[in-house]
């Protein structure tokens, strides 16, 4: 009897797509959005203003540092990294491999993602015990992403055809104004009937996530901070702070510099590679 | 990479050959793991010889070199058991020890390495490279190093691997004075016979090809060597009252073919061989299917369903306990801080009753700790099960505590 112990850890994918948004002069003026009258059109148009600012980042390699902090304060600590390969076809998305370093019980662990944007993503995880490569179910989106309060779908490609929108108001942020918009997945199996997202009217960022679970009650809000514009025009957000609401736990993600244009190709996202990952 | 516990950038030039650009960094990883374990047999020996508790330490290493660009790298994987009362589990092993060459679509790898065929969970019938760590661990999930050259090439239709294997590592059994579980039979490893002119350097060759399309994941083998699983012959000799037999290893030739579609919330798998040894064909498969129910409840908690059947055209005449076999598994996984998880699983041969069952649970214990709980036996041993009468007092209780670095 031979069954694998290790979990698996279900969708996940490196960028969060949403966040990263350039100041487009297109898009300044009057706003140059759908009006007001129309809130589904204007909060897909603003959805998709801040998608095409990230259009053409080719792809990326970055670390991430999350901590874990329970409602007593114990503290607890995940490494990853996480390679991204852009797909050319807008209508697919991206390509992923994410490798554990921390815990250490599960260092070498990876996972490999072709993210699509209503099909189902196609995933596989090598477990470096048994230098096996595994097919896993990309099904289980609103489970906890490796004890955290990030869910798998919180992570996974935040493509634009994955919602459906409605502009609900303009609003001050912080020393910012943004727009307000409620996103409702369309994808199958999510643990949310509804998101709230604060974007920012100059740069597209997205600074604010509100989650509300399948009953629609309040379950946890995300933070965005730390931005930094790398090549002159993509955005990444460094710190991104989720709080659950009904827990009182919360989760830190800390990533470390972004480095584009590294080299990537799709040899760099198949089975073999998955295999030499370390 | 940068979470090493030792890491250094060191410049060498030109350090691994001819291939390398003129200055070349050096990417050196150090991780492992040291271990602690305990064993507990609860049933009568069948001698006053053998112990009912075990205790062990284990540890395991990987160094590895990797040139900056990603192309070459050298890494060395031993490992290593020091038993308290088995002397054939106390055994050093290496696992990996390697150089690996990777060029875009191409790779090609020269030393001992480890390689994994196939999908079903309890049973492995393609899976044939390496050698089973037969003492580390009964299940058979422990794998010896393997001497090979690998060339392996991925493109658009799938991926295609060439194994050249030229040294045979020989199966190990456990001390028959002292070691448990005990099937009751020594083994002479002085009296090993080979059905290969060339002995343990028996020219093995082996070729996978494998593909994915959408849901599909398929692949196809081919093996030409000397098998891995030995037949056991009793040569008339005793030792300490327990029969002796030689292990005879024949050539073998395999064709494997192993597939899984993953649909949504199942995954339906299959595994069959058609082999040859000593002129005799035989067919064997294996298959059946997952479900998950993913965050149960909305509790964070992941259940997943097996069950898998075992086949071997020659049933109960097979040499091995899985002729006519269902297996049954329950895997719980709480994706809590601590990563939780309990593994419950159950065979029932078919044709003779014996049910057989294991319980595996684990857990993080801080950030570099995990401790894990395993329980191997037999609730009912069928009278005309040969297999199962063999290992009838041998069930266990296995402890481990590891520590990771």
């Amino acid at each position: 009897m031979s069954l694998s112990l290790k979990n698996k850890f279900g969708a996940l994918v490196a960028t969060f797509a949403l966040s990263t948004a350039l100041s487009s002069p297109v898009l300044a003026g009057l706003d140059g959005l759908p009006g007001t009258e129309q809130p589904e059109a204007r909060g897909l148009a603003i959805a998709q203003a801040s998608d095409a600012t990230n259009l053409g980042y080719g792809d990326t390699r970055t670390e991430m540092e999350m901590i874990l902090t329970n409602a007593n304060g114990d503290v607890s600590e995940r490494r990853l990294r996480f390679n991204t390969l852009e797909n050319k076809n807008p209508d697919d998305g991206d390509w992923s491999m994410m490798i554990f370093d921390e815990p250490r019980d599960v260092a070498g662990t990876a996972m490999l993602t072709y993210a699509h944007i209503l099909d189902a993503d196609e995933q596989w995880m090598y477990l470096p015990a048994l230098k096996r490569v595994k097919r896993i179910s990309s099904v289980n989106k609103s489970g906890p992403f490796m004890g955290s309060e990030f869910a798998f779908e919180d992570f996974s490609s935040q493509e634009v055809g994955k919602y459906s929108y409605k502009w609900v108001r303009d609003e001050a942020c912080g020393e910012r104004t943004c727009h307000v918009t409620e996103r409702r997945p369309l994808y199958k199996h999510s643990g949310y009937t509804r998101m709230i997202s604060w974007t920012d009217t100059t740069d597209y960022q997205v600074r604010k996530i509100v989650y509300y679970d399948r009953k629609n009650t309040l379950l946890k809000t995300l933070t965005f901070d730390d931005y930094r514009q790398y090549e002159d025009k993509y955005w990444r957000a460094h710190e991104l702070f989720m709080q659950n609401h009904v827990t009182d736990k919360t989760t830190m993600l800390r990533w470390d510099d972004y480095e584009f244009s590294t080299g990537l190709t799709a040899q760099d996202f198949n089975q073999n590679s998955l295999k030499r990952t370390r | 990479m940068p979470l090493r516990l030792t890491r250094h950038l060191i410049p060498v030039a030109a350090a691994l050959g001819l291939m390398a650009p003129p200055a070349m960094a050096l990417d050196i990883d150090f991780e492992g793991y040291l271990e602690i374990e305990a064993r507990n047999f609860p049933q009568t020996a069948r001698n006053d010889d053998q112990r009912e508790n075990f205790s062990s330490v284990a540890g395991e290493f990987e160094l590895g070199f990797y040139s900056d660009n990603g192309r070459h790298a050298v890494i060395v994987k031993p490992f290593g058991r020091a038993d308290e009362h088995d002397h054939e589990r106390t055994h050093m092993d290496l696992r990996e020890a390697k150089y690996r060459y990777v060029n875009g679509a191409y790779e090609f790898t020269f030393g001992v390495d480890k390689e994994f065929w196939g999908v079903t969970e309890f049973l492995h019938l393609v899976d044939i490279i390496n050698q089973t760590d037969n003492v580390e661990s009964p299940d058979g999930e422990q794998k010896l190093g393997q001497p090979m050259v690998k060339f392996s090439m991925a493109q658009s239709w799938g991926t295609l691997t060439g194994y050249f294997m030229p040294a045979f590592r020989l199966r190990q059994f456990y001390d028959p004075l002292t070691g448990r579980p005990s099937a009751g039979f020594v083994v002479n490893d002085e009296t090993t016979f080979f059905e290969s002119e060339h002995g343990r350097s028996n020219p093995d060759y082996a070729l996978r090809y494998g593909h994915n399309i959408g849901a599909f994941d398929v692949g196809l083998s081919w093996f030409d060597g000397t098998a891995r699983t030995p037949q056991l012959e009793p040569n008339g000799d005793s030792y300490n009252g327990l029969p002796v037999l030689n292990a005879y290893y024949p050539l073998r030739t395999q064709l494997g073919l192993d597939a899984q579609a993953t649909l949504g919330s199942w995954l339906l798998k299959l595994e069959a061989i058609k082999s040859e040894e000593n002129d005799i064909t035989n067919a064997r498969a294996t298959g059946g299917v997952e479900y998950t129910f993913y965050n149960l409840f909305n509790s964070g908690t992941d259940v997943g369903l097996v069950a898998e059947y075992m086949w071997d055209e020659r049933e109960l005449d097979a040499p091995h306990p899985f002729g006519n076999d269902v297996g049954i598994g329950l895997r719980w996984t709480a994706n809590d801080v601590q990563s939780t998880s309990i593994l419950i699983g159950g065979i029932v041969d078919l044709d003779t009753d014996s049910t057989a069952f294991s319980v595996e649970a684990e857990r993080r214990l801080g950030q570099n700790f995990k401790v894990i709980l395993e329980a191997r036996g037999q609730n009912y041993v069928g009278d005309d099960d040969v297999w199962a009468n063999a290992l009838a007092n041998e069930d266990f209780v296995r402890l481990r505590l590891n520590w990771f670095f």
